[in-house]
């Protein structure tokens, strides 16, 4: 209190010494924004979820990432500019989603924001980005509604939903489906949302959906119950909405129910070694959508799995690589900007342009309304746990 | 430090300030309960119950933030006294399942009700109305309330129901008073904090009332400490900040709290605050407003 | 349909009835709710996989390993926590914080230990047959479960009444200073207790893993609610009364399933704890005396 006191009615000198240090701190860290021409080290905030209930996806993505910003460095992509990343753990939470976002705007100076790697994260701190004007590029969240939260925010994915979709039209026909059921997780936006979506899509195309059951929690691992309920209806094809380290258990309890010719299908946490470690021979019969498949003969692609799997001895997932894809592309739209600043980095991303990705199989991809656009490819998991691209027979 | 290096600090830190603040009040809410010698985990319930009719009400009605936040206090009060006649008769362990099942159903039902609470996605879009400022003032009057409270009759009354239930009755201390009282206020304090809440943090989701925030608000009582009101708020602000002066372990966060709790449950079962409260006793003394001093009425 | 489900809230509620009989043992003997119970949980599963797993041990032996790593562990943390806390004076409430922050501290070891990746143990760990019969189906690991089970309930109930160290645990539960004054050496005893009640929560977390096909670092946390629903409605202190509770919130589980309010199982559960606390806290079993502390 009393220094305080001093510091106000104090010497002049004491206050304008502290405006000096701070008008230098000011000066450095413009500065900094706006030096193009010389080395210069360009800030980018990566918030993830390292720990609690998403990280096991989170930590997934950061080993990725770190991958891609150790290419994108020793590579000399950018010249004598080096992109270096400021980790940041949200801890699985909303609170602290906000809060990271906030320090790395404001405390960290950062260029530009890549990461996020759960849906409600991504709702809660991605209009604090925008209001804090830095450009972002979240990367993992696949929500519908974050093209809609302002000219700052970009989308390295998009929805999963009008791919599963794109699936059920698909798959109908192909394997002559009369009858559905759908198991989901209540706990999780994105699956709550997708339930009854899918259920409409099954509908359309003439397939009764006969039993609609909820797992609660994510940490549940007894589907007993729901799933001698759905057995007993007998249906062709079950919807398996849940977490991809639930997925896996379900397969098996399923097939132990009785359901031993019933097809699956899923979204994005169908693909993962995990499931098809832990379901084993009781997968056969999945299907899947993805923008993105590890056996993808692009190029890139190819050397970016070589590179995963020599670095971390295991096969990279949807996840890792939705992290190294963000990172790729903010390398790129650093690159078309010339510069670490915020300003020039939001022209950028605005100005229409094609970049190099490693989904799909083309390898160009460009944002269309704030979001990348993508190639939805069709897989099944067959009997001997392989994958197999689907095209609809 | 200059007053625009403060207010840089301030925007960087807010949410965590903000957030710090927040916790300290349903902190010093638990205080009560527990210096009654109620062992209450409801806290994160009305949390919960503020948060969600605040948020509710200023989403679907457009009603303004002080009507949303009453609305809240008062339906948390409301479900409170309707719960607190036959659990109050609950000692220990088993008033403290009781108010934890309370949590779980609470969580549940927030999880489960779309079309009131929008289910697992939760309210998002809740107007940002309330800063850093107002929950300062909050705390301060509700610090302010709760010392004068504590030295009067009824802070008494709630140590002697503490420390002997028995005796106290036999003393002539109407008991159940006492103890729906604090119940009562723990409530309130819960049910403001998040209703303030909803308006800080824009968005409300299920899973942030859980066991991991009952866990958070316990750590941070005990750490300071239940000898005096300002130990929760010190414990909470501590707690709250940790991961910014932690960086390295953040990672290891849950294990460091949890070790935080042994640690202090063990060996400092007064708080950080006791070996501070010698030195108010002093100051106290000084200002002729000791714990003895107002005996004499 | 209807029996099949019934079996299934029948196991479900069995391994809920280990666990259970754990945090039943403890709360009884020492007036100790320990939360961190379902930590131990984890720890024996994720014991139980790694041997497997890695170093390839048989099952059964997998499991003694797994269980007397549980039965340790917990009495580890009565050694290292509960006991000093005790010696100063602690009180019910900071024995429920403590084990709470005991439980925080092992979770987050187990996250760091299992990398936060959901396991199974390995196909083949026990032979996957399948019976059927009258429109039911069980599998040869729920059988063992089922078995298992039972043995372990009625091994548990003669532990407790025909044995020395059992009377003693219930002389213990009556009265701590009536039990000293017997000549019981009560630290010893509390020891035991806890060693027990570690070994039970260690048997349910690893039956449970190979049933379900899961095991990660958050596998124990909705057991131990569950657990605490258990106790009270059974009846504090009944063996006999944690048992018939735990099948009978297996059953209402799966039962809330099939009348169609699955979603709600949990405000169904807690709705059954919060009545049976509001008007008959004794439980079904438990004794007609003062509610205990």
């Amino acid at each position: 209190m009393t220094t305080l006191l001093s510091r106000v009615a104090g010497p002049v000198r004491t206050v304008s010494r502290r405006a000096q240090t701070l008008l230098i701190a000011t000066a450095l860290t413009v500065g900094a924004g706006t030096f193009t021409a010389s080395a210069e080290d360009i800030k980018i905030g990566v918030p993830l979820s390292l720990s609690g209930s998403v990280a096991f996806a989170g930590t997934k993505m950061k080993e990725a990432m770190e991958l891609a910003f150790e290419e994108v460095n020793s590579s000399g992509y950018l010249g004598a500019n080096k992109l270096v990343p400021v980790w940041a753990d949200d801890r699985s939470s909303q609170p602290q989603g906000i809060s990271v976002t906030q320090q790395l705007a404001l405390r960290d100076n950062v260029s530009a924001i890549v990461g996020y790697t759960a849906s409600n994260i991504c709702l809660a701190s991605l209009p604090v980005a925008q209001e804090l004007k830095v450009p972002t590029l979240q990367s993992d969240c696949v929500v519908p509604g974050l093209d809609a939260i302002g000219n700052y925010v970009y989308n390295g994915v998009r929805p999963y939903e009008s791919f599963v979709l794109e699936l059920v039209d698909k798959l109908v026909p192909a394997k002559q489906i009369k009858t559905a059921a759908v198991i989901y997780l209540r706990e999780n936006p994105v699956f709550t949302r997708l339930a009854p979506a899918i259920t409409k899509a099954f509908e359309k195309n003439g397939v009764k959906v006969v039993a609609t059951e909820a797992v609660t929690g994510g940490g549940d691992a007894d589907f007993s119950a729901q799933l001698t309920a759905i057995a007993n209806t007998k249906p062709d094809i079950l919807a398996i909405l849940t977490l991809g380290g639930q997925v896996g258990p379900v397969m098996v309890q399923a097939r132990r129910a009785g359901m031993e010719k019933t097809l699956f299908i899923g979204e994005q946490s169908f693909d993962s070694a995990d499931v098809r470690r832990i379901a084993g021979p009781n997968a056969a019969g999945s299907y899947y959508p993805s923008h993105w498949f590890a056996d993808s003969p692009l190029p890139r692609n190819q050397a970016y799995v070589k590179a995963y799997r020599a670095k971390y001895n295991r096969e990279p997932d949807t996840f890792a690589t939705n992290g190294y894809n963000g990172v790729w592309l903010i390398a790129q739209i650093v690159k078309k900007a010339g510069s670490g600043d915020r300003a020039k980095i939001l022209a950028a991303m605005e100005s229409p342009g094609v970049y190099d990705t490693v989904f799909g199989t083309e390898g160009k991809t460009k944002f269309e309304n704030r979001m990348l656009t993508m190639t939805p490819f069709f897989f099944t998991i067959e009997a001997d746990g392989k994958i197999a691209r689907f095209e609809g027979k | 430090m200059s007053f625009d290096g403060i207010a840089l600090w301030i925007r960087i830190y807010d949410h965590t300030i903000a957030t710090a603040l927040i916790n300290s009040i349903v902190s010093l809410g638990l205080y009560i309960s527990l210096r009654a010698g109620l062992f209450n985990l409801s806290v994160v319930a009305f949390q919960a119950l503020g948060a969600y009719t605040a948020g509710i009400l200023a989403l679907r009605l457009n009603l303004p933030t002080p009507i949303g936040v009453a609305a809240g206090v008062a339906l948390s009060l409301l479900i409170g006294t309707v719960l607190v006649f036959p659990i109050l008769r609950l000692k220990g362990h088993y008033l403290a399942i009781a108010t934890l099942s309370f949590g779980a159903i609470v969580q549940a039902l927030a999880l489960n009700l779309d079309d009131l609470t929008n289910g697992p996605a939760g309210l998002i879009g809740v107007p940002k109305t309330v800063t850093v400022w107002h929950l300062l003032v909050v705390l301060i009057a509700a610090l302010y309330c709760t010392w004068i409270v504590q030295f009067s009759r009824m802070g008494r009354a709630w140590d002697a129901i503490r420390t002997d239930e028995s005796a106290a009755r036999a003393m002539g201390i109407n008991v159940e008073h006492y103890r729906l009282v604090a119940f009562l206020a723990t409530t309130a304090l819960s049910a403001l904090a998040g209703a303030l809440w909803a308006h800080v943090n824009r968005v409300i989701v299920p899973s942030e009332f859980g066991f991991g925030q009952l866990t958070l608000a316990l750590v941070n009582t005990l750490l300071g400490g239940i000898s005096s009101p300002i130990g929760p708020v010190l414990g909470a602000i501590i707690v709250s900040t940790m991961p910014d002066w932690l960086y390295k372990f953040e990672q290891h966060r849950e294990a460091l709290i949890g070790a935080i709790l042994v640690v202090v449950v063990i060996y400092l079962p007064n708080g950080l605050v006791a070996p501070l409260r010698t030195l108010k006793s002093a100051l106290a003394r000084r200002f002729n407003r000791t714990a003895l001093g107002t005996a004499g009425k | 349909m209807l029996l099949q489900q019934l079996v299934n809230g029948i196991i479900a509620g069995s391994v809920y009835a280990l666990f259970a009989l754990g945090f039943n043992l403890v709360l009884g003997a020492m007036n100790i709710l320990n939360v961190a119970q379902g930590a131990v949980f984890t720890w024996s599963a994720l014991v139980g996989f790694y041997l497997i797993k890695v170093y390839g041990l048989p099952f059964p032996l997998a499991l003694l390993a797994a269980v007397a790593a549980g039965g340790l562990l917990n009495m580890l943390i009565e050694i290292l926590v509960f006991r000093p806390l005790r010696n100063r004076g602690g009180s019910a409430m900071s024995t429920l914080v403590a084990s709470i922050g005991v439980s925080m501290i092992l979770i987050s070891a187990a996250q760091t230990a299992s990398d936060a990746q959901v396991e199974r143990f390995p196909f083949g760990t026990l032979p996957e047959i399948q019976w059927s019969a009258l429109s039911v189906r069980l599998t040869f690991t729920q059988a063992v479960v089922l078995v298992t089970t039972l043995a372990t309930m009625i091994g548990t109930y003669l532990l407790l009444h025909r044995t020395r160290l059992g009377k003693a645990i219930r002389t213990m539960a009556f009265n701590e200073r009536t039990a000293k004054m017997l000549g019981i050496p009560t630290e010893s005893v509390a020891r035991w207790t806890f060693f027990l009640s570690g070994a039970l929560g260690g048997l349910a977390g690893v039956l449970l893993g190979l049933m379900f096909s899961t095991v990660h670092f958050l596998m124990g946390e909705p057991y131990v609610l569950k657990g605490f629903a258990a106790i009270v409605i059974g009846g504090f202190g009944s063996v006999i009364g944690v048992i018939v509770a735990s099948i009978m919130i297996g059953l209402a589980e799966v039962f809330s399933t099939v009348i169609g309010v699955g979603a709600f199982r949990d405000v169904i559960i807690f709705g059954m704890l919060f009545m049976f606390l509001l008007f008959r806290p004794n439980g079904l079993f438990g004794k007609d005396e003062e509610v205990r502390p």
